[in-house]
């Protein structure tokens, strides 16, 4: 799954659950007004509310990141020994290649 | 750098490897996981103060999330035991770390949302 999708399971996710909260005071009231009794939610309600959520969790563990292997020697398996050797303090840069590459 | 010791009978009993564990990519790992923790946790509360629970029903349902982001993280590790080895020390660290903070978190946005929603 490619990045971007993630981040619009995260928003669709919160977008449904804003969306619920919405519907739910707006029937809190609708009951006040009319003087019933509140038993509970309508289902639609409920349904929404907790497939936002599951779709807003499934966003944020794959936005959270990679977890890295946690042995020490993972790492270090691509890599060569020119790995180990190469040392910037020792670059020089005063060599033929000035003379050779540079554009007159 | 498998290593030999004597067994019980005098002979050798061969060691399986030592594997060495980088404590910065467990910290980060733990870090990714409680950053997951912190976020889900605050979304199930607010879902929890949407839907109006109350009382035990609201703490039963943390619960379930928190199995379910447990499910979740388990899965993101690819599932099998000797996969979340070469992540995590242990498994239950997964699921029992940082419980109590996200509790915490869960019941401020429970709260929060149930009074905004059903009080308000």
């Amino acid at each position: 799954m490619s990045h971007p999708l993630k981040k619009v399971a995260i928003i669709v996710g919160l977008a449904c659950i804003v969306h619920a909260g919405f519907s739910a005071a707006q029937h809190r009231s609708f009951v006040r007004l009319t003087e019933q009794e509140f038993s509970s939610l309508p289902l639609d309600i409920v349904v929404q509310s907790i497939l936002g959520l599951f779709l807003a969790s499934y966003g944020i563990l794959m936005v959270s990141g990679d977890f890295k292997n946690i042995q020490v020697n993972a790492d270090m398996k691509e890599k060569s020994f020119e790995t180990v050797g190469n040392r910037f303090a020792f670059c020089t840069f005063e060599h033929r290649g000035k003379a050779l590459y540079s554009r007159q | 750098m498998s290593s030999r010791y004597p067994g019980k009978m005098g002979k050798e009993r061969r060691m399986p490897p030592i594997q060495y564990i980088n404590p910065m990519m467990v910290r980060f790992n733990m870090s990714t996981a409680e950053y997951a923790r912190t976020s889900v946790s605050a979304l199930s509360g607010v879902v929890a103060g949407i839907l109006g629970l109350t009382g035990l029903v609201g703490f039963a349902f943390y619960i379930f999330c928190a199995l379910a982001l447990f499910a979740g993280l388990v899965l993101k590790t690819g599932g099998k035991k000797s996969e979340s080895k070469r992540f995590f020390l242990s498994r239950r660290q997964l699921l029992l770390s940082g419980q109590f903070g996200a509790i915490f978190t869960y019941v401020l946005f429970w709260t929060f949302l149930y009074g905004m929603v059903h009080v308000y």
